[in-house]
Parts: C-alpha cells; structure tokens; sequence
C-alpha cells in the first residue's frame, strides 16, 4: 500500500521510525539534485540533505500532518542552504573544472567514459548558468526541474505568489536559453 | 488549454507531449514562440535532471553529527509557519474582500444618497404644488422643479377646455 508523506508522517509521530525512512527514500534523491546545483559542491549538499532530514526527523512532532510535507521539507532544505552559504561566503565552485583522477579514471575503467565526460560537462555548465541567474529564480527552476514541484508549492516554498512563481521560473528559462549556448560554445 | 495551463505544461520536469497541448500551440503564436525561446533551456533542465548523482548509500538516522540546533530550530520554525502562512492567506484574503466590500457599500451609500436628493421622483413628491396649477405663470417664484407628467398637467389644465377634459 502507498502510504501519502503526511501518513507516514503521522506513524513517524507515533513511534514508526520505519515510516520515515520511506520518506528519505522518496525524497533524498530530488533534495540533493537541487542542494547540489545550489550549493555547487557535491560533498557539502549530502551534509545538508542528511541535516535537513535529519532536522526534520528531530522536528517531526512539530508537524501538523494536514499541511503539505513536501512543502515542509523543501522549505527547510532551501533556509538550511541560505545559511549554508551566509556562513561560508565563498564563491560558488559550480562549472567549469574537471577532476582529472575521474576523467582518467573513466576512460581507463568505463566504455562510456567520455559519454560521463561530456555529461558531467554539461551539468557543471548548466549549475554555471544557474549559479549566474539572481538566486529566486535559479530556486524556482531547481524546484520545478529537479524538485518536480507544482508551481504552488515552489510559491510557498519560497515564500511567493504563485504568478511570482511562474514568473521567476519563465524569466529563469529565458535567462538560461540567452547564455547556455554562449557557455557551451554554440552548442543548444 | 488556456495559455497558463500550456506554461505549466511546457515547464513540467518530466515532460510528455499531448494532443491539448500540441492543439493550444498550433493555435496560439504567442505561447508558440514562448516554446522555441525557452526549448534550449528547457531541454539542458530537463537532461541535467537525470544527470545529477544519487548516490546510493542508505540513510543512517544514529549519524547525527550533522544535525545542529540550528537546523532543528529552523524545521520547527517552518513547521509552526506553514499553518499560519495558510490561515494568514485566507485571512488576508477575506479581509480585501470585506475591504472591497465596506468601500462598495460606502460608495454606493453615497452615490445613492446624493442620486437621491437631486431625484425628480423625490422633488416631485415633495411638491406640494396642486396637479391643475398652471406652472407658466408660477415660473418666476420659487416653484421646484417638477417632472414632464406635471408640466402636461398644467398645461392641459390652462389651455384644453374644460369639457373635453372631462
């Protein structure tokens, strides 16, 4: 039986611990897509996916299950990033380099090496291309593409109207449309 | 399909074409042209999507060295805010609504008020002026104005004779 994420919260809140590994499953996967291309650094977005769900695992009595959890989560996941990044203050590594001990490592050991390559390529251009749009409207896009959010659930999440939300992500699309193919020397 | 349904259609993480959609931009240039501008976008977000690294370790809940006061803090703060920021939208809500509303009743309480005063009906009924009077002569005092039906009236009681009129 498929269990709704305020269900298996509710058995989360009465002593199921099983319920909430459900959803860690369900959701560490979209959280961390998005925590990476925020954060730029693959290592520090599992620190904060694992603190945020965690967080949320040690709030979870706090929780009124007739509200949205994935709302709940998302917004927590977006305000632990925010101060993430006031306290490291340092400027985004997304885009651009990479590692050469992976490359080698690649080609030497996978067939599809340099399909990884290429791949890892394009995704560091487009974190650049995000990490360069102001930072409402990278959040809209990483919410509705990586996240798979409704628009009215990034309009809670980040604290907007829902128009302001379908604003943010159409104005982001447009921004990423004009630079992505300057970044990625003509390519589309 | 209006036009913002055929956006959140075109912007949905995991895309599939339909027969709405493709009939909403064969019909409407504006949203066709919003589809080629934002396709190289849309396209990169969508790809990149599956790109991203999942790793597969499972989830530990003993290791908490990561959770902080902080983050605690903050999920029970958003927790305490989502309910709020729910009631605080209906809330605002029917409060324009009450607004829009006070203000419509004022208005119109006004508009009325004054319509009222200047209303031939209202003037008419106030005259105390008998029907047969004749109003030509009565020009120069201080008769209030009186309405079409009156005016026939005097002039009908001045100038048809009296046996046809009866």
């Amino acid at each position: 039986m498929d269990f709704s994420d305020e269900d298996l919260m509710r058995r989360t809140q009465a002593g199921n611990f099983s319920a909430f590994e459900e959803l860690v499953r369900r959701y560490r996967g979209p959280l961390l897509r998005v925590a990476a291309s925020k954060l730029g650094d693959q290592l520090a977005a599992e620190d904060l996916v694992q603190e945020s769900l965690l967080a949320a695992f040690a709030a979870r009595q706090t929780f009124n299950p007739q509200y949205a959890f994935r709302t709940w989560m998302w917004t927590i996941l977006l305000r632990l990033c925010q101060k993430y990044r006031q306290r490291e203050s340092r400027p985004i590594r997304a885009g651009g380099s990479i590692d050469p001990q992976r490359a080698d490592g690649n080609a030497g050991t996978d067939p599809c090496g340099l399909a990884h390559l290429l791949q890892s390529e394009r995704q560091d251009l487009l974190h650049q291309a995000l990490a360069e749009l102001p930072e409402a409207e990278a959040d809209a896009l990483r919410l509705r593409f990586f996240a798979g959010l409704k628009f009215e659930e990034i309009a809670v999440a980040m604290a907007s109207s829902v128009s302001g939300a379908k604003q943010r992500v159409k104005h982001g699309l447009e921004r990423l449309a004009d630079r992505l193919p300057m970044l990625s020397g003509g390519e589309s | 399909m209006k036009c913002d349904q055929a956006f959140e259609r075109l912007t949905e993480a995991q895309f599939t074409d339909d027969a709405d959609l493709t009939r909403h931009l064969r019909e409407c240039p504006r949203c066709r042209a919003m589809q080629q501008t934002l396709s190289p976008a849309l396209k990169w977000m969508r790809e990149s999507r599956h790109d991203v690294t999942e790793q597969d370790s499972p989830w530990h809940q003993p290791s908490a060295a990561l959770l902080t006061e902080e983050s605690v803090a903050v999920a029970v703060d958003i927790a305490q805010r989502l309910p709020r920021a729910g009631r605080n939208a209906v809330m605002r809500q029917a409060l324009g609504f009450a607004l829009v509303a006070t203000f419509g009743i004022a208005f119109g309480v006004l508009v009325l008020g004054q319509h009222k005063e200047e209303s031939p009906k209202a003037v008419l009924s106030a005259s105390p002026l008998p029907k047969t009077m004749c109003l030509w002569t009565q020009r120069d005092g201080e008769s209030p104005r009186q309405s079409a039906a009156s005016v026939v009236d005097s002039c009908i009681a001045c100038h048809v004779p009296a046996m046809i009129r009866n």
